[in-house]
């Protein structure tokens, strides 16, 4: 595996670990740096605030995982002082060959000996799940009662208006809501609490009362054909006595969680998978409190396009690791695909990166839609479907970037033209159509453009919100 | 096809889910537009759909109203979606290229600095700043030079401040965005993009500031005017513009002529000075010979009818003169020391100078005072050599100690200035001449309280950055620990360790700043000294700190000075100690100190519960070979 400063990114608990660890490798804190020969240990001394030095080391024998250790009092793992040493590797300073001290010997033979236990383990034939049959036709009974409420929940909704859910109604919902979360529907819980935030937002500020009172809709539409297609959906699973997951989008719109286990079950996987980042991003979900780390990526096989979420609860924010971007491509032995359709989302248990080869740097743009018309047919298939987001990640090929009038525009190679803006729903934070006029070089022939589709409702148009620019020599992130 | 139609019914029935399904029967603007769908409904089954589902939406009980209105808006919704046309009429025009560069940066990189750079709120100074040191590559990233740019319009004035510095630094790269979207008759963002435009290029500047001069407004059009003072080339414009301009932009036009150079600039500042002696501010920073002349000439003339002492300057007079002494701004050259010989000679005279009610003027002081920063600021030549003889020629004149001795470390060997300086602080109580020499000790430590050691550079500092030609000669330290007249003024600033309450004699701090802890004799002299403060000023937190530092324990007398103000003793503050002191000595050390804080009964009284249980915790932990406990621990461990 070849080091990079995009690994000892990844390898980092937070951006503030790496960016203390960069400080310390430049001010030079790194003493008696040493390495095996076989380079699969490297170790050093690294000055702290106390009197004696933290000794770290990083243990390459699995270059996939690397093992850091460091005697600082640290909770963070790997410390700062470990990231350190990583880009003291990475610059390739000063290390001399010498023998392993026996305390870290005697580690590294502790390690192994629990990776070989790992190993045995894993070798031996997974146990036979056993389903409690009693439970999950009790669970299922109960998800069905909750969509009679969800239902009721609705009707007394409409029946009175959006408009009117204010104030103590507005809090008498958000505590009905609550009782769905009791009937193992907290998908439907969690799109009552969006419509109770996206009307007091009309109440906070009545000028994006269009704005809120469309997105509650959306929900609500979105809600009843959930509550429609999962009561049939659940009582047929109840009636003929199947409780093991299914490939169906419904699971997680009532709010399943899948395991990978589960998604093996399905044979919702695929093997051998070369993935490239195309862009990533960070949204907080006001209504679930967790901050959302999304990426975008490539298959570089298949050409499809996929999503990565990692859900951040701002309850659980320091026990979560948070993700960054990834740059370079990344081999996936099993790469887990949730049911659905679209950019699906995926999910893996080992990822290498390395760095993205100049002939698959230059295969990428070739992976966009053939023109812009297919993409708009693919985005308007997808975003029909109620219960599937209002866009569509899509690369679409580059003819001519430009502005008429005030407007950015992406023209494909057959001339045909869509209107490149921000997803009024992106929030400022992923405001980046602007920065098109801003780019340091003009897009080369043979470029594509990596964006979400969307239709926006003001002039009933197909928009594209640019993402990144995929040329043949590199992939210019407009976002992160 | 006119979709119209079908945009209306969409609208129609969003509305009525905000009104309420209940009011469905009465919508008759729904049914308007469920009647002009109908055309449409003919022409295509899917609007024939929407034409029936309205249908029985309008005919529905009351009760089923909300589900099919919601089954309608999504058949609706879907239609639109299909319907949603693309593209977008008219001429492409290419979009231009920025100055930036597109760096592989991780969101972890470069959010921060971007929230810091496009927010409000606090602690984003701190992220651009430490940003801006550590990693002065990101600002040039193209998605973050706009980001810069548009914070010169920060509304926290310090950020827009570093924004223009920064971009200043940076280089040409954010011309294009500085000049896309100006605004002549914009705000305070705007002048600061003169500002930094003018930096960046310099006289090259010139056409580019020519020409938003006639729409400039306001702070805009100040920047603009003192920006033209970059180019020499300006002189007969600036010249036409400072007999027109007015108040605040008149003074930027005097800013720039003083940049200016020639006969005509001379001949403008002679007469300007002659009516408007205030004016004299603006060339502080020139350094041109014709500004000296002029300066040092109308100090003199200045001075010289005061000398004798038969006309004493009014409160006015006196103003303007401290402006003129202000005005010698950091000027050196051959002129300059011949003017310094001139104030040398009449020094005493200058000295008393007083005003109508026999109050001094101190322009002696202030004229020192511009020397010695003038001083801080040279390099080796005929000025510091100057000030390196001033005080031998007039042993008299107390306050030339305070240049002579920083010139002497500028320049000599270290042994060389201590034992000619170090007589100077007192070691015993002086029987002869004791106000004399009191005050040259004083003004001695006052003089070394402008030095210290700069552990980065491994060196040791004056203030004003240059360092001294040789590390400090030790015996300073030994003779200074065993100094007896120790009052020096307070200089200001905060504790370094913001224990506020202690207040520590300023020799101390200027003691402590000179010690350079690698130097093992230095160590050994301090830890000794520190002791000794500890006991005799029974101020723990300072002293303590101080030998934790050099990696020796205050043990032995660290309780009974903490007992001594216990109810300074927080459960924070002695964490906060302690855990300093775990930092740099052993574990027995601090199982020593943690048991004689008990021991003494430092306690605080309403902390004294939770010390009693987080203490033998504590010590427990320690001698259980376990890190000493973060303060989440040490606060639970007392509960």
């Amino acid at each position: 595996m070849v080091l990079t400063e995009q690994f000892i990114l990844l390898q980092a608990p937070n951006p503030a670990a790496a960016e203390n660890g960069r400080k310390l490798w430049k001010k030079g804190s790194f003493s008696a740096l040493h390495r095996t020969r076989d380079d699969t240990l490297y170790w050093a001394e690294c000055a702290g605030s106390g009197k004696n030095p933290y000794h770290v080391s990083i243990d390459w024998a699995n270059p996939d995982a690397p093992v850091c250790r460091c005697s600082c009092p640290s909770r963070q793992f790997p410390c700062k002082h470990a990231l350190g040493l990583m880009f003291q590797q990475l610059a390739g300073g000063g290390f001399e060959e010498g023998e392993i001290p026996q305390e870290l010997a005697d580690k590294r033979a502790k390690q192994a000996a629990r990776a070989a236990k790992k190993e045995t383990a894993a070798d031996a034939p997974p146990k036979p799940k056993r389903t409690n049959t009693a439970a999950q036709k009790k669970k299922l009974a109960k998800q069905l009662e909750g969509l009679d409420m969800a239902e009721r929940m609705v009707d007394d909704l409409l029946s009175s208006g959006l408009g009117a859910l204010a104030g103590a109604s507005a809090q008498t919902y958000d505590k009905l809501a609550k009782d769905l979360g009791s009937c193992y529907l907290t998908g439907p819980q969690t799109a009552f609490t969006r419509i109770a935030l996206a009307v007091r937002t009309v109440q906070q500020d009545p000028e994006q009362a269009e704005r809120a009172y469309n997105q509650a809709l959306r929900i609500l539409v979105a809600l009843r054909s959930t509550i429609k297609k999962s009561r049939t959906f659940l009582q047929n699973k109840l009636e003929a006595g199947s409780f093991s997951p299914e490939d169906s989008a419904l699971f997680e719109a009532l709010g399943g969680v899948w395991k990978l286990e589960d998604l093996r079950a399905i044979s919702s996987f695929r093997e051998n998978v070369r993935l490239v980042q195309l862009a990533f991003g960070v949204s907080f979900d006001q209504a679930k409190k967790e901050y959302v780390e999304r990426g975008w990526w490539i298959d570089l096989d298949a050409g499809n396009i996929f999503q990565t979420l990692n859900l951040r609860p701002m309850k659980a924010l320091k026990y979560v690791k948070g993700e960054d971007s990834c740059f370079g491509a990344l081999e996936v032995p099993v790469l887990y695909i949730y049911p659905g359709e679209g950019d699906r989302r995926v999910r893996w248990e080992s990822a290498a990166p390395r760095p993205l080869t100049a002939q698959e740097q230059a295969a990428l743009p070739a992976l966009a839609q053939p023109s812009l018309a297919a993409a708009v047919k693919a985005t308007k298939g997808a975003i029909k479907n109620t219960l599937a987001p209002k866009f569509l990640a899509v690369l679409v090929p580059v003819g001519r970037l430009g502005k008429a009038g005030e407007t950015f525009v992406l023209e494909d190679p057959a001339g045909e033209r869509i209107v490149l803006r921000d997803r009024p729903e992106d929030g400022p934070g992923h405001a980046c159509t602007a920065r098109l006029a801003m780019l340091p070089e003009e897009v080369p022939a043979g470029s594509a453009l990596f964006g979400l589709m969307f239709y926006h409702e003001g002039d009933h148009s197909l928009c594209l919100h640019p993402y990144s620019v995929v040329t043949p020599e590199k992939v210019i992130r407009l976002l992160y | 096809m006119n979709l119209q139609p079908l945009y209306d019914v969409k609208e129609r029935l969003e509305q009525a889910a905000i009104a309420g399904a209940g009011l469905l029967g009465e919508d008759f603007r729904l049914q308007r537009a469920a009647e002009q769908l109908k055309p449409l409904a003919g022409a295509s089954p899917v609007f024939g759909k929407i034409d029936v589902g309205l249908t029985q939406l309008l005919s529905a009980p009351a009760g089923e109203r909300s589900g099919r209105l919601l089954d309608l808006l999504a058949l609706v919704d879907a239609v639109v979606y299909t319907q949603g046309k693309t593209g977008a009429p008219g001429e492409l025009v290419p979009l231009p290229t920025g100055g930036g560069q597109y760096q592989e940066l991780s969101y972890g990189q470069l959010s921060p600095l971007l929230t810091a750079l496009t927010t409000t709120g606090g602690g984003r100074m701190e992220i651009i700043k430490s940003a801006w040191e550590d990693r002065p590559e990101l600002f040039s990233d193209f998605r973050v030079l706009p980001a810069v740019v548009a914070g010169l319009g920060d509304s926290y004035g310090e950020i827009s401040e570093l924004n223009a510095e920064i971009l200043k630094a940076l280089g040409p790269a954010s011309l294009p965005l500085l000049k896309e979207g100006f605004d002549p008759a914009g705000n305070k963002a705007m002048a600061r993009r003169v500002e930094v435009v003018s930096a960046l290029e310099g006289a090259a500047a010139s056409p580019w500031l020519r020409e938003i001069l006639p729409q400039a407004k306001k702070d805009v059009r100040t920047a603009v005017l003192a920006a033209l003072g970059t180019n020499r080339e300006n002189t007969s414009l600036l010249l036409e513009l400072v007999q027109t301009e007015r108040g605040a932009n008149r003074d930027a036009v005097l800013q720039a002529l003083a940049g200016q150079d020639g006969e005509g600039v001379r001949a403008f500042w002679e007469k300007e000075l002659e009516k408007n002696s205030d004016a004299v501010k603006f060339l502080e920073p020139s350094n041109a010979d014709w500004a000296i002349e002029l300066v040092t000439s109308g100090l003199r003339q200045r001075l010289e009818q005061f000398l004798d002492g038969g006309k004493r300057p009014t409160y006015e007079e006196g103003t303007n003169l401290t402006t003129w002494c202000w005005s010698l701004g950091r000027k050196d050259s051959p002129m300059m020391l011949d003017f310094w010989r001139w104030v040398d000679s009449r020094v005493e005279k200058i000295d008393r100078i007083k005003d109508e009610k026999d109050r001094p003027f101190f322009f002696g002081v202030k004229l020192t005072e511009r020397l010695l920063d003038i001083l801080r600021h040279t390099g080796p030549g005929p000025l510091r050599d100057y000030c390196l003889n001033l005080f031998d020629s007039h042993p008299a004149m107390t306050r030339y100690l305070s240049v002579s001795f920083p010139a002497a470390l500028l320049s000599c060997p270290a042994a060389e200035v201590f034992e000619k300086y170090g007589p100077y602080i007192l070691t015993e109580e002086p029987t002869q001449d004791a106000e004399q020499k009191k005050t040259l000790n004083t003004v001695l430590l006052r003089a070394l309280g402008d030095v210290w050691w700069y552990p980065q550079g491994e060196r040791y500092n004056l203030y004003g950055g240059l360092s001294t030609a040789e590390p400090l000669d030790i015996r300073w330290i030994e003779r200074l620990t065993r100094a007896v007249c120790t009052d020096v003024p307070r200089r200001g600033g905060a504790s370094p360790f913001a224990y506020y309450w202690e207040d520590v004699p300023e020799f101390d701090r200027t003691l402590m700043r000179l010690v350079n802890p690698g130097d093992e004799r230095c160590r050994e002299l301090m830890v000794l000294y520190l002791r000794k403060r500890l006991d005799e000023t029974g101020l723990p937190y300072h002293y303590s700190r101080w030998l934790i530092q050099l990696g020796d324990s205050p043990r032995g007398l660290f309780g009974k000075a903490m007992a001594k103000n216990p109810s300074a003793n927080h459960l924070y503050v002695v964490w906060n100690l302690m855990h300093e002191a775990s930092q740099m000595l052993p574990a027995e050390e601090v199982i020593a100190l943690l048991e004689e804080f008990q021991a003494a009964g430092a306690a605080r009284k309403q902390a004294m519960a939770h010390f009693q249980k987080a203490i033998p915790w504590t010590v427990e932990q320690l001698r259980a070979g376990k890190p000493f406990p973060d303060w989440d621990d040490w606060e639970k461990a007392g509960k």
